[in-house]
């Protein structure tokens, strides 16, 4: 086996670290508070005190860019996790349960799959209403098709391994046989799922605050900021830099590090390690 | 054939069955009725039994049920909230301004996605193939609205040549039109590119790993020819699939794109009833998109199998 | 000028870990039939992949020269390679039911090559289908090769390779994953076709009853090399290489298929160490003494007999 690198991972990792940072060191540490207005230094440009400049109430874009990294972070990782959990469950449930059952559970999904990810959340949102909470929330419900049909495909597949029809015949309770014979195997195909779906989670909820549905002002969010931004283009048009950059930076470095972590895994396991 | 082809239409019917009930459902959950949500916090007690009336809210759950069903059939969709007009009538007005710029975009995004991915997989490794797929991973990471109005700064704003935005129709100004739709349109086609070039390209490279691949190379037919009539063959079956699927997925995925562009296409009107809370017209959106998602898989299927009778049958997808 | 139609010399492949062929030289004489056997692995599909450009990607030819028809057949590119080499020999691979493309009908697959016009072409390959004695060929030229039985493949591939009337014809295993029935047929059909004027045959099999009954020489490969060569009687009658022995013994029996490997002798081939000079076999063989460690040379027995063994058992 040749060893050949991974620029994905590699260039994943240090992009998403250096967004990440951003965020912890906002939390610990942020240079001005970001919902501080200051009238007379608005649309400032970039300089020693304001390197990202001000924006048009004169809010620190640094400052707020560091929050609302912050916040994307950690919406997408609450997010995928509820949503990959509920998955899980259910493609659990769609595999195990009943013939009729399961073929119900798995054509609704099939159905939630074939539906726009976008309008699935929107429509979310058209329920639960406005806010961080409810874009989490809707966010999430539209990452448990995927996780379902992935679940559902690998327990099917696992169900004629042989060690498991073993423990079958030894009587072996199903959550038993779930737990501890079908997930280990399975469990690098769902840690790369994982890792894609975040890029794709921060871009959705991104959306869902640049359409003014996701986190409320005066927070900061990538996507609002950028909503903002849209206001002042004639204008100011550097105003959409600073945001839109890191959100590039964020997704760009996600999706490298899912891709890159997929290879690694998917080789990992090839070898038989 | 046609047992296959009626088994496939008679699953399309039982997902349209499943996805209407979920809406049902769905809107059946929302905290507080649909009556409430309109009303928001401005009405009373009076104005509230009024609308459930309307709207039928007061009568039981197996007779709405059955309206609704029986509503949906005769296309009788109820009536929007916010705009007052029938959801039929707005649904198929917003059409006209999304549907043609769905295909438009589908259809460039394809023509890239095959040339690209082509020659991206019999050249594994060579330019194309590192430059595509460097270009197809910073697409999928661009957020469509900051590519939109990154393209509005230099297009509009910088070199004007495009207008900021708003929709001319085609029956008023073909050329104000043409000009009111291209950074959309560019836009749509960035986000649909990726995808379907990837698609194209996993699946020559297994085309490429066929053994007929070599073997119609070894009887002597022109490489050009077994790429073409061969390979693609083949493997634009996935692809195909998955463009038509898209098509029907961007009648409602236009929201972002349509918004930052002014554009009155089904996507603004679905985020207006969002933001209204108009259910009636939420509740028809997408219905109407899902429907045309599956019956969008049933025709790629079908037209996929007219023009390859020897295509498996496989029982998966809708 | 030339008597040889393809003159393989010293050729060695090899991918990024080990050697794969090691100086392998071959020929098939102009109306000539020859014959490589030997257990699957040995080497004679990876030798016909370096002639036809179709070695795996990691793979290259690292020495030695192939000349087919008076032209370097290695150096040939775009299309003087289709014109100068695919349009002139006639190839039957080895997995027949995944040669032809699933979705495309025969008779298309059997005339989009073809110099002739459309129709010519559908004539010339009507008449090959009935020559391959198949009864109803429109029947066949209008099916899907998915609807066509494995012994009507088999035949569908064999008049791909006819269809260009190319001086040489390739068969890979054209009797393995056949059944018994179907087999014979097939058998016979390539007796036929060594009736023809002036075809050349090059066959690979590990069914050597097939092998005596077409062949007129011999080669005997294991473990990327040659280890025996001569005409049909020299080969089989005065089999000097133990492997050939052994070979030879077992298709008494039955003839040699994929799932049985040579389980009689034991073992298997080697795949490591191909390079190494000493002989490759001796782990396996009934023989084998001290001497086999050493290097060995390629020994004459007189007339084309040729054998790498260092004992004399003929």
């Amino acid at each position: 086996m040749r060893r050949r690198g991974n620029p994905s991972l590699f260039i994943g990792l240090i992009l998403t670290l250096l967004v990440a940072s951003l965020g912890i060191i906002g939390v610990l540490h942020s240079p001005y508070d970001p919902e501080a207005m200051n009238l007379m230094q608005r649309f400032n440009g970039p300089s020693l005190e304001h390197p990202f400049g001000t924006d048009h109430f004169g809010r620190d874009m640094l400052s707020r860019v560091m929050m609302a990294s912050g916040t994307a972070l950690s919406s997408a990782l609450v997010s995928v996790t509820l949503g990959a959990l509920a998955g899980i469950a259910l493609g659990t449930l769609a595999a195990l349960a009943p013939r009729w059952l399961s073929t119900l559970v798995m054509r609704l999904v099939d159905a939630l799959m074939a539906f726009p990810t976008i309008l699935l959340a929107l429509m979310a949102a058209a329920i639960f209403g406005r806010g961080l909470l409810p874009s989490v929330l809707a966010v999430c419900i539209s990452m448990v098709p995927s996780f379902s049909r992935l679940t559902q495909a690998m327990v099917m597949e696992g169900r004629e391994r042989l060690s498991i029809k073993a423990a079958r015949a030894y009587g072996a309770p199903a959550w038993r046989i779930v737990i501890f014979h079908m997930f280990p195997p399975v469990l690098t195909r769902l840690v790369t799922q994982f890792t894609s779906a975040i890029g794709g989670a921060v871009l959705l909820e991104s959306s869902l605050s640049f359409l003014g549905l996701g986190v409320q002002p005066p927070s900061a969010s990538l996507g609002m900021m950028l909503s903002e931004a849209r206001a002042y283009l004639l204008t100011y048009p550097w105003q959409v830099l600073p945001s839109g950059i890191t959100l590039l930076v964020l997704v760009l470095g996600l999706n490298l590090l899912g891709d890159g972590l997929g290879s690694l895994l998917t080789r990992r396991s090839a070898d038989g390690l | 054939m046609f047992r296959q082809l009626l088994r496939r239409i008679l699953a399309a019917f039982i997902v349209m069955f499943l996805v209407s009930l979920a809406t049902f459902a769905a809107l059946e959950v929302v905290p507080g009725n649909a009556a409430i949500v309109s009303l928001g916090t401005e009405g009373n007690v009076e104005q509230l039994a009024a609308l459930e009336a309307q709207l039928g809210l007061d009568r039981p759950l197996g007779e709405r049920l059955f309206d609704y069903y029986s509503g949906l059939i005769r296309f009788d969709w109820g009536t929007s909230s916010y705009y007052g007009q029938p959801v039929w009538t707005l649904i198929s007005q917003r059409l006209a301004v999304t549907f043609p710029l769905a295909l438009a975009s589908v259809l460039l995004a394809l023509l890239i996605a095959i040339t690209l991915g082509t020659v991206a997989a019999v050249r594994k490794g060579g330019v194309v193939d590192i430059i595509s797929r460097s270009l197809v991973q910073l697409a999928s990471a661009m957020p469509s609205f900051w590519l939109s109005l990154l393209l509005l700064v230099l297009f509009s704003s910088v070199l004007r040549l495009v207008p900021m935005g708003g929709y001319v129709s085609p029956a008023e100004d073909f050329g104000a039109y043409l000009n009111s739709i291209v950074l959309p349109l560019s836009v749509l086609v960035v986000g649909e590119t990726g995808p379907l070039l990837r698609l194209v390209r996993s699946s020559m490279l297994e085309a490429i790993g066929e053994d007929w691949y070599t073997a119609a190379q070894v009887k002597g037919l022109r490489k050009g020819r077994v790429i073409v009539s061969y390979a693609l063959r083949s493997a634009l079956t996935a692809p195909l699939t998955s463009a038509g699927t898209q098509l029907a997925k961007l009648l409602g995925g236009t929201a972002i794109v349509e918004s930052v562009f002014a554009l009155p296409g089904m996507g603004r009107l679905f985020l207006t009833a969002v933001e209204m809370r108009d259910l009636q017209l939420v509740q028809g959106i997408v219905i109407f998109v899902s429907f045309f998602v599956v019956l969008m898989n049933l025709v790629t299927d079908i037209v996929l199998r007219l023009v390859n009778p020897a295509l498996e049958p496989d029982g998966g997808g809708l | 000028m030339d008597s040889r139609i393809l003159d393989i010399q010293g050729l060695c492949a090899r991918d990024s870990v080990e050697e794969l062929l090691v100086d392998v030289s071959l020929h098939v004489d102009a109306g000539g039939r020859t014959a490589i056997v030997g257990e699957s692995g040995c080497g004679k599909t990876m030798t016909l992949r370096a002639l036809l450009h179709t070695l795996p990607p990691d793979v290259e030819v690292s020495a030695g020269r192939i000349r087919f028809m008076g032209e370097d057949a290695l150096a040939l590119k775009g299309e003087a390679l289709r014109k100068d080499l695919y349009m002139r020999i006639g190839h039957v691979g080895q997995n027949t039911s995944e040669n032809l493309h699933p979705l495309l009908k025969v008779s298309r697959q059997l005339t989009d090559f073809s110099p002739l016009g459309r129709k010519e072409a559908l004539e010339k390959a009507t008449a090959l289908l009935e020559s391959l004695s198949i009864k109803d060929p429109g029947r066949v030229l209008s099916s899907y090769p998915g609807e066509l039985s494995g012994g009507m493949r088999q035949r569908v591939n064999m008049a791909v390779a006819l269809m260009k009337d190319a001086p040489l014809l390739i068969a890979d295993e054209p009797t393995s994953a056949l059944d018994a029935h179907v087999r014979r047929q097939v058998e016979e059909l390539y007796q036929g076709l060594c009736e023809r004027e002036g075809l050349s045959l090059l066959l690979i099999s590990h069914d050597l009853s097939f092998v005596r009954r077409i062949a007129d020489r011999v080669y005997v490969m294991y473990a990327g090399r040659v280890v025996e060569e001569g005409s049909l009687d020299e080969v089989f009658g005065e089999a000097a290489h133990p492997y050939t022995k052994a070979l030879a013994s077992l298709s008494g029996r039955r003839s040699l298929d994929r799932t049985r490997d040579l389980d009689e002798i034991g073992g298997s081939v080697p795949d490591k160490g191909r390079g190494d000079p000493s002989c490759a076999f001796s782990s396996r063989c009934p023989y084998a003494a001290r001497d086999c460690h050493n290097a060995l040379s390629y020994r004459h027995l007189g007339g084309s007999h040729y054998v790498r063994c260092c004992h004399e058992l003929a």
